[in-house]
């Protein structure tokens, strides 16, 4: 009888504390604990855009793993999202190096600003960009190409449109690559290395590709964990590129798992078979960032 | 400096220089292309010309104002209510003792795990089973409910760095737990939630998923959507007045940038980002 008195005791005690949490957890419970609840519960569901459902038990699982468009989207995405990642941790890195490198100081923090710079378009701006670079006749991909002689003076190249070239056209935009942010991330680490520990190697004679490789990138490790799995957990459900710019094609050679899950809802509206592909997804996207996170924490318990 | 050390100054700051020119070139080729008229745009695009031609802003402005209209309403309410309820719960967590406190706080990050694919259609179904599409309440609830998430997690650690001594100084005056937060916690953290508020704002900018799935009525639609959805369709024949929507589109971020670019940087330079 006692407990129960002073947990009530405690409860009421409490009850300031759960009144500031109120708005924040009426919030939560109705917006953002019900929908993934409810979207693995109606992956079992035929559910349709008006709210219809009815039970099918495994059967939207089974036509998923055996659905060619899914199937073959699971390899485009990582087609896209292997290159990209590498990409987006290396460069920035690259980046931070040289910047840091720079004696001037001024110079250095005028190049932070411009690197920055970009932040100002909003992405779908920059996605629209790229249409415009990639357009197949008067695009700037096609006129530099012109111009330095790689392609006959009335060429036309589908960047975006021929099968065999689209994936690397994805890959190969927002060249150079550069990304802000990574860089500065990557900066604040650089400037957390202390001065004594690249004294000292660089008083053993160790030049600046071995203080890279010996010293930075140990001491980076942190960072380029937080860059791998954040970009991992974000480029497996990105699709902004093919509503943009592909619509998942040509035919059906862009067609990522987020995409089809996108379209089987809101042009299909199968919103039960959408929930699979999502639920699938989610189940995926958490293995692999675990998988991640444990290769890299063992790695970097070494050094 | 030694000559060896000079030259391979000079180097370094060819390629950064080089590579920064690569990065912005396209924006700048948006920028001057939207002073073009047509007829030059089809013969000089890829280099500046004169004279400038000011009136393709009054067609991108008049095709744009209502998205930007609709967009500065989401962003400044949802973010408003976002702050306001993250700031609370998260100076609850950091500094309140109650029942099941870990495992509330748990149970909040948790939700960071939750990826968007999963809940993008059965939120679309919660939304239209509450008659809320089609109105500014289903593109700014999801910032006030699910925006905390990540604002308790930024800003509890910065109330926890906050000396006891200010709070406890408070307390002998016989403030209340709520006068702590509002006269003490908040002016304290107006940096840090600025640096919060700037993200949000432009993941509101950027966003057009959300809002090309939940509205039908274009006079609804916010920026990013209004740009893919109507604006580039619309002026597809006319190039610099789709360049001077896109100049337009970025003005507010250019002033927010230009004005706020320092704390970002200095917020990003502090704060270690790692995992």
């Amino acid at each position: 009888m006692k407990s129960v008195r002073t947990l009530r005791g405690e409860l009421w005690k409490s009850r300031k504390a759960y009144l500031f949490l109120s708005p924040l957890f009426l919030g939560l419970l109705v917006f953002c604990y019900f929908p993934p609840v409810s979207g693995i519960y109606h992956s079992f569901f035929d559910w349709d855009s008006v709210g219809q459902a009815e039970f099918i038990g495994w059967d939207n699982y089974k036509e998923l793993f055996r659905d060619e468009v899914f199937l073959n989207s699971v390899p485009t995405a990582f087609l896209i999202l292997i290159p990209r990642l590498l990409i987006s941790i290396v460069v920035p890195l690259i980046m931070a190096e040289m910047i840091f490198s720079v004696v001037n100081k001024k110079m250095q923090s005028a190049y932070r600003i411009l690197i920055l710079l970009p932040i100002v378009a909003p992405g779908v701006v920059s996605l629209l960009i790229w249409k415009f670079i990639y357009d197949p006749t008067s695009g700037l991909a096609i006129g530099l190409m012109k111009a330095f002689g790689w392609a006959e003076p009335d060429a036309v190249i589908h960047w975006l449109g021929d099968p065999g070239l689209v994936i690397f056209s994805i890959i190969f935009m927002g060249f150079p690559w550069i990304g802000g942010t990574s860089v500065l991330i990557y900066m604040a680490g650089l400037m957390n290395i202390s001065t004594e520990v690249i004294e000292s190697a660089q008083l053993d004679g160790a030049g600046v590709w071995r203080r890279i490789w010996s010293i930075d990138i140990p001491h980076l490790m942190g960072q380029i964990r937080f860059f791998l799995i954040f970009g991992i957990i974000s480029g497996l459900q990105d699709f902004g590129i093919q509503i943009v710019l592909t619509s998942g094609g040509p035919g059906y050679s862009t067609y990522v798992p987020g995409y089809y899950m996108y379209i089987e809802a809101f042009t299909a509206g199968r919103m039960g078979y959408a929930s699979t592909i999502g639920t699938v997804m989610f189940a995926a996207i958490f293995a692999l960032s675990l998988l991640a996170f444990r290769m890299m924490k063992s790695d970097s318990s070494n050094t | 400096m030694p000559l060896s050390r000079t030259i391979s100054q000079t180097v370094l700051h060819a390629i950064i220089l080089v590579l920064i020119a690569i990065m912005l070139y396209p924006l700048l080729l948006t920028l001057w292309g939207a002073f073009k008229t047509d007829l030059t745009f089809m013969t000089s695009k890829w280099y500046p010309t004169l004279p400038l031609r000011v009136t393709n802003f009054r067609s991108a402005f008049m095709g744009t104002w209502r998205y930007l209209f609709n967009t500065v309403v989401v962003a400044g309410v949802g973010t408003t209510l976002m702050l306001g309820i993250a700031s609370l719960a998260a100076f609850t967590f950091a500094r309140m003792s109650f029942v099941g406190k870990n495992v509330l706080y748990f149970s909040v990050i948790a939700l960071m795990m939750i990826p968007g694919v999963l809940t993008l259609v059965p939120g679309y179904m919660l939304y239209k089973s509450f008659g809320l599409l089609d109105s500014y309440a289903v593109l700014i609830l999801p910032i006030a409910t699910g925006g905390p998430i990540f604002g308790v997690f930024l800003l509890r650690s910065f109330f926890e760095g906050i000396p006891k001594d200010f709070f406890e100084a408070a307390q002998m005056d016989g403030a209340h737990d709520f006068k702590l937060y509002y006269k003490i916690a908040l002016p304290l953290c107006v940096p840090i939630m600025g640096t919060l508020a700037i993200m949000q704002i432009v993941g509101v900018w950027n966003d057009f998923l959300w809002p090309m799935i939940t509205i039908n009525d274009y006079n609804l639609l916010t920026i990013a959507a209004g740009l893919i959805i109507t604006f580039t369709g619309q002026h597809s024949s006319n190039m610099p007045v789709t360049f001077g929507g896109y100049v337009v589109a970025s003005l507010p971020l250019v002033l927010l940038f230009s004005f706020t670019n320092r704390y970002y940087i200095q917020g990003l330079l502090s704060t270690s980002i790692k995992l």
